[in-house]
């Protein structure tokens, strides 16, 4: 099996325990489930529109070749519930995207976690518990 | 002036028939019929939900799919997989003709993109897929019974319990007609009159325009909504199927508006791109 130096970059971080393909609208069956990635780069644009909020963000390889990168997130409605909002992560923002890739091999994963460089997370992307709030 | 009988009769409906159309229309004689029936409620159900997400037997079918996949009962309340067994002829070749997203047994990946499932082309999920979908509901009571309005696509259901019956001779609708009564704190819904394009979850399960579903709805606690369902549909299968569904009452929460169309507009590209069949 080959890797180009952008997969290299593609950390295989089995050792995180991510929620799962969440996704409301649509099944999940794109993102290689069994492989989760963690990827580090800048934010290019955050499109906060449903059915899925799309994070695309620059990721730069060991030779200085950037990547654009597509990241799903949940819906706009259900990311506000849990604190998001459009400005959340603003373009130039360095983050670290932590999800699955797709199994097509295309730059585009889904995210379960994402933060930013300087240790701040961003709030909680996962499905609202069963509780009041 | 000398006044016949007839006349004089006639001058005074003139005088009194003005008064008469002004009475209000309570003052009015009833007949007994639907609209007049009496709208007895068996309990407040009103307020918005959020399916449950537990990974208990009642939301969850697999770790990774929490509320996305219905749990089926069999009699006993047991939960078991989707049971084919049960399909009829009908109802073995509808399924196999559907193209679900998701993995099949050889390993091949459908993508949403790739699917035609109906979701994904924005038709109204139908009853009770409707269920399936991880946005709010928000039930309403109206002056004939019950609405249940859905964030995701906007969907509605309508449920009289005014003494109507279903509809007749009608072309069957997305969402069906659903006429329900109160046994105590339960409301009870009969719903008939779907079309057969809608699936009964992501994994393409038919069934047919001859489907009935029978709910009952209750509050188990002030907090929680059970819906209890039974599929009845003898062109799709051989006997009734059973699942339940529980919705967690979230008193500061309000609807917001999901436009299904937009996924065509921002999300298709980005479905395309991460399918595994087109290019």
């Amino acid at each position: 099996m080959s890797c180009s130096p952008l997969r290299l970059l593609v950390v295989i971080t089995g050792c995180v325990m991510f929620s799962g393909m969440l996704f409301a609208h649509h099944g999940g069956a794109e993102y290689d489930s069994k492989h989760p990635v963690t990827l580090h780069g800048t934010v290019v644009e955050l499109r906060f529109i449903n059915p899925h909020a799309l994070l695309l963000f620059n990721v730069k390889d060991d030779a200085g070749k950037l990547t654009e990168w597509t990241a799903e997130l949940q819906s706009p409605n259900l990311l506000s519930r849990r604190g998001w909002s459009r400005s959340t992560v603003k373009p130039g923002d360095q983050i670290v995207v932590m999800g699955h890739a797709v199994k097509n091999g295309a730059a585009a994963m889904s995210a379960s976690k994402i933060t930013f460089e300087d240790g701040r997370e961003t709030p909680n992307m996962g499905l609202p518990p069963d509780s009041p709030n | 002036m000398k006044l016949t009988q007839t006349e004089k009769w006639l001058a005074i409906g003139l005088m009194v028939l003005p008064g008469l159309l002004a009475l209000p229309p309570c003052t009015r004689a009833q007949s007994p019929g639907p609209a007049a029936a009496q709208l007895k409620m068996g309990a407040d159900l009103s307020g918005v939900y959020y399916p449950s997400t537990a990974r208990d037997t009642l939301g969850a079918a697999t770790p990774d799919n929490p509320g996305q996949q219905f749990v089926w009962l069999d009699d006993s309340g047991k939960p078991i997989p989707f049971p084919k067994n049960l399909l009829t002829e009908w109802g073995k070749e509808r399924l196999a003709r559907n193209h679900p997203s998701g993995e099949n047994a050889a390993g091949q990946t459908t993508t949403a993109y790739d699917s035609d499932d109906p979701d994904f082309a924005c038709f109204p999920a139908g009853v009770p897929r409707v269920y399936l979908f991880l946005y709010p509901m928000q039930i309403l009571n109206t002056k004939d019974g019950v609405m249940m309005v859905f964030e995701y696509g906007h969907n509605i259901r309508q449920i009289f319990t005014d003494g109507r019956g279903h509809a007749q001779d009608q072309e069957p609708t997305w969402m069906g007609d659903s006429i329900g009564h109160w046994e105590g704190d339960t409301l009870v819904v009969e719903t008939t009159n779907q079309n057969d394009r809608t699936w009964l979850g992501y994994g393409g399960q038919p069934h047919s325009d001859q489907l009935k579903v029978e709910e009952r709805m209750r509050k188990t606690d002030a907090g929680t909504l059970l819906i209890d369902i039974t599929l009845i549909d003898p062109k799709a299968y051989t006997a009734p199927l059973h699942t339940r569904k529980k919705y967690i009452l979230k008193p500061s929460w309000n609807l917001k508006e999901y436009v299904c169309e937009d996924n065509m507009i921002n999300f298709r590209p980005f479905e395309k791109q991460t399918s595994t069949q087109s290019k």
